[in-house]
């Protein structure tokens, strides 16, 4: 039920069905007396506790005091923790400027003021700042004479996709900034996506008066959903947060994402959407615009994938084993869906029987390699 | 000698909805508070002792006075216990 809940208050704007099925959920939640704690911690985890807050005053219950002092308290320190992320993110952007070094602003501190109605309702652990390969050391260095620096002692590789995070304090709060030579990690699921792919058509808007540039509407859809949705198997863990930044991404800027460049560029896409339908429910303007055609709810809604490599074997119990066998060969129908981008019917069955053994097959041929050629265990 | 009341740095008052509350951006700690508590912290600014805040708020609501008495130095009791005032 508490995944439920959270699925459903995965968005920055309610629609009526989504409150009506809130409504419900929470009557059940009050009517079995289960403790309102899992809920709070879970929302929590999720990077969704200012999203729940907002919905549960929005749909005028009685949240039980404590929890709701939690959610109170999470709601104001992620508004707090993103106003200064602001203030620094509009100072860097002034100093590149003045630098000359073209910047594009990505994930959340893109997220949290393009596409919430207010920059708090989207926690982020970090600024991530995309720049051309050959600008990162004259962005590190503007950012160490900000006052950022670096962990001496790090495992990250000289060319990894982004440069060692660097931290400042602020007002007593420690700002991570990560700085970026290529958007996503350097893996055979995601394109390429240096600076250049996204410079000339990015999308402007100014923080604190500033003028910063992020990704296009539409580059920022395929980008959240590569990153939350679609990730390797063994990296990013499905959150809810991921869900709201596609749903309200979607919501709030249905006109203005053109819909052609998102089947050319993303053609999984309105597969994608159909199957978050299922943990929020999308507006009717959504329903008319894509054109979606949910069918049959699949099994396992809100159910993410948790079987191997993303749990290694050797985690496992003796008695676990089934049920991770199952979790790795079978997942849930609605997993399979989201993350294979199919539709219902036989391209879920694609999905099912060709799509996820085959990507089990390539996560054992790469462990083997590493084991041949001698490397650690991934 | 009396000692007077100093907030710490990086404790923050907020309303939120119809709640007043003491936080910290980065730790889990944070006080919910009445108005006349908000009114405590605000005058926890380093300059005056406890006797000397529960003096003025007596002088400013003297209709509350003998409520003032009683409840102000249980506040400023809480907001040490909480770490989020200390004494100079």
């Amino acid at each position: 039920m508490i995944r439920t809940i959270l699925g459903l208050c995965a968005r920055d704007r309610g629609n009526e069905s989504m409150y009506v099925l809130l409504g419900q959920h929470l009557h059940e939640l009050s009517r079995r007396q289960t403790s309102w704690e899992p809920l709070v911690h879970s929302a929590e985890h999720h990077g969704l506790a200012p999203l729940l807050y907002k919905h549960l005053k929005q749909l005028a219950i009685g949240i039980p005091l404590h929890p709701r002092r939690q959610l109170q308290s999470l709601t104001l320190r992620s508004r707090h923790a993103n106003a200064i992320r602001n203030i620094a993110t509009a100072e860097i952007a002034r100093a590149l400027a003045e630098e000359r070094i073209n910047l594009v602003l990505a994930k959340g501190i893109a997220l949290c003021n393009l596409v919430y109605s207010e920059p708090g309702l989207r926690p982020m652990r970090d600024i991530d700042l995309l720049v051309a390969d050959a600008d990162t050391a004259r962005t590190a260095a503007l950012l160490a004479d900000l006052g950022y620096r670096s962990e001496e002692r790090h495992d990250i590789p000289d060319d990894y996709y982004h440069l060692v995070p660097m931290t400042r304090s602020i007002d007593g709060m420690t700002i991570t900034v990560e700085v970026h030579r290529n958007l996503l990690p350097y893996h055979r699921q995601y394109p390429p996506w240096p600076l250049a792919r996204s410079l000339d058509n990015g999308w402007d808007f100014s923080i604190d008066d500033v003028p910063v540039r992020t990704l296009a509407l539409e580059d920022m859809l395929f980008h959240v959903a590569l990153h939350g949705l679609q990730a390797p198997l063994t990296y990013e863990p499905f959150r809810f947060i991921h869900v709201a930044d596609v749903v309200s991404l979607v919501e709030n800027h249905l006109e203005e994402i053109d819909w052609q460049v998102v089947q050319t560029l993303f053609p999984a896409g309105i597969n994608l959407l159909t199957c978050l339908h299922w943990l929020t429910p999308w507006s009717e303007s959504v329903f008319m615009k894509l054109g979606l055609e949910p069918g049959r709810r699949p099994w396992g809604v809100g159910q993410p994938y948790s079987g191997w490599p993303l749990h290694r074997f050797r985690n496992v119990r003796f008695r676990q084993v089934p049920e991770f066998a199952r979790n790795t060969l079978l997942p849930s129908l609605w997993w399979l869906r989201l993350y294979y981008g199919r539709g219902p019917g036989r391209p879920s069955m694609r999905a099912r029987w060709i799509d996820h053994p085959r990507l089990l097959l390539q996560w054992l041929k790469a462990y083997a390699l590493h084991y041949i050629r001698g490397k650690r265990w991934a | 000698m009396q000692h007077t009341i100093r907030r710490k740095p990086d404790f923050i008052l907020e309303r939120i909805d119809d709640e007043i509350v003491v936080y910290h951006p980065t730790l889990t700690t944070s006080m919910y508070c009445n108005p006349t508590g908000a009114l405590v912290w605000e005058l926890c600014d380093g300059s005056l002792t406890t006797g000397e805040i529960v003096d003025l708020l007596a002088e400013i609501y003297p209709e509350d006075s003998e409520q003032i008495r009683a409840s102000v130095p249980a506040v400023i009791d809480q907001l040490l216990a909480r770490g989020m005032v200390e004494l100079t």
